[in-house]
Order: C-alpha cells, then structure tokens, then sequence
C-alpha cells in the first residue's frame, strides 16, 4: 500500500477590514462552509453570505418604512396582460 | 433579521427580478453610470449567456437556456413574454476602459468566471503584492456596481414611479417582441 498525499484545493480570500467586507473566491458550498465555521473559530466573528435579502438588511440606506414596502414586495409578473 | 435560510428563498425573486431588470436596461439604452450616480462611464452588454425560468403551476417550472457567443435571444424575449424571469446572467461590463466578464446567479448573488480587465503589472515575485491590490481594487469596483445598481433597483420598486413609469415601459419593451 501506498499513501497518496491529499491535493489541496486553494481558494483566494479578501478582508477588506475597514469595511467589514470579505470576498472568498469560490462558491463551493462545502469550501464556503467550511470556511464560515473556520473563520468563526478563528476570529469570533460570523460571516455573513450576501444575497439580496441580507443585501437590503446590512448593505442599504433604507429607511425602515422602504424595508417595510420592499419585504413585502412580490415576484413581478411580466406576462402581456398581467402588472403587478 | 430573519431566519437565514428561510429568507434566502422567500426574497430569491428580488436577484431574478434584478437580472430581468438589467436585461431590459441593456436592450433600452439606460445610462447605468446616472442610474448609480457615478462619476465612471459604465456600461453593461450581456455575454455568452442566459437562463431563465417560468413557473408552470403550483410545483413545475421550465428552463430556458441560452448559450453562444453571438446567440440570439429570440427564446429568452418569448419566454419573457410567457412570464419567465431571468435567474442567471453573463454580462459584460465596461468601467471606462476596463472590461469585467462574469455570470451572475440572481438568488445568491454568486458571481462565477470572473474575468478582471487585464493590468500590466507582471506576475514577478518582486510585483505579487502590488499585483494582489491591483486585483483587488479592480474586484471591488465591480462588486460595488452590481450591488449598488441592485439597491437602486430595489428603491424604484417600491417608488410611486415604478408603477407608474418603469413597470409600463419594461411591459412595453417585452411586448414588443
């Protein structure tokens, strides 16, 4: 038997510190994962995944009356006849 | 905040209907860097590809998928037409001069392909670190276009013009087709 070394998958990562941004480069879930829990224990801090909910909660100036009305918007509906 | 997860699928439709909105943008001519307020002259072309979807029924829903790189849309704008929203998008966007390639997944915002414009900083050991900030500045322009023009996008929907003026001239554009 023969041991084959493990090959290593390498992924950038930004810390933009001043601006609370980090950037990981790759959208693997388990990379992504695995480094939310490692950055977690590292640091004692959670990343947050941007997507557009947690976009308009940490990212936008809204006021709390524009949140109101953007969660409670609806897909729009595009098809010739409909508007919503 | 709400639940991570449950948000993550109840408010997906705000990334599709942003990427439907960019491509009506795109098709119209809109001058992005006044929608953003930006001093940079930014345009946006769509790239070698396209995904939409349409939902048929309670549990069912179609996928169109178009790829190439001088494909026609023709499927996409009928889909459009049926009530289908785009859920994935290339896009090609020019900050002045420099030209960013990258796919875009509305309901996480997943950017995959990222293609930064070239720089002539050398990949010598001696230039690593200025290349790494050169990349990463050149990274965090275009992150900051796409979410900006997203919060932009979200604050003419719940406008009184959207109803008015932006929603009529979207159901125009698609019914011309």
């Amino acid at each position: 038997m023969h041991k084959v070394p493990a090959i290593p998958n390498l992924y950038d990562i930004l810390w933009d510190y001043e601006n609370k941004n980090l950037y990981l480069y790759t959208t693997q879930k388990t990379a992504t994962e695995f480094f939310e829990s490692f950055f977690l224990k590292s640091f004692h801090l959670k990343p947050l995944k941007l997507f557009p909910y947690t976009a308009v909660e940490t990212k936008s100036l809204f006021s709390s009356h524009q949140k109101d009305k953007i969660m409670n918007l609806t897909p729009l509906k595009l098809q010739c006849g409909i508007s919503k | 905040m709400l639940d991570i997860a449950i948000a993550y699928n109840k408010y997906k439709f705000l990334g599709n209907d942003y990427l439907t909105w960019i491509w009506f943008l795109i098709e119209n001519n809109r001058n992005i860097s006044s929608i953003i307020n930006s001093k940079d002259v930014i345009t946006i072309e769509i790239g070698n590809s396209i995904v939409l979807e349409n939902k048929i029924g309670d549990k069912s829903k179609e996928k169109i998928t178009i790829k190439g790189d001088q494909a026609g849309l023709e499927e996409g704008t009928t889909a459009l037409k049926k009530g289908a929203f785009v859920t994935k998008i290339n896009l090609i966007c020019k900050i002045n001069e420099d030209e960013y390639k990258f796919t875009i997944k509305g309901e996480s915002f997943n950017i995959t392909g990222l293609k930064l414009p070239k720089t002539n900083i050398s990949g010598h050991e001696d230039k690593i670190e200025s290349m790494v900030l050169e990349n990463a500045f050149l990274s965090f322009k275009i992150f900051e276009v796409i979410d900006t023009l997203f919060l932009k996008f979200l604050e003419k929907r719940v406008s009184d013009e959207w109803k008015n003026k932006e929603l009529q001239e979207i159901k125009t554009w698609i019914e011309m087709f």
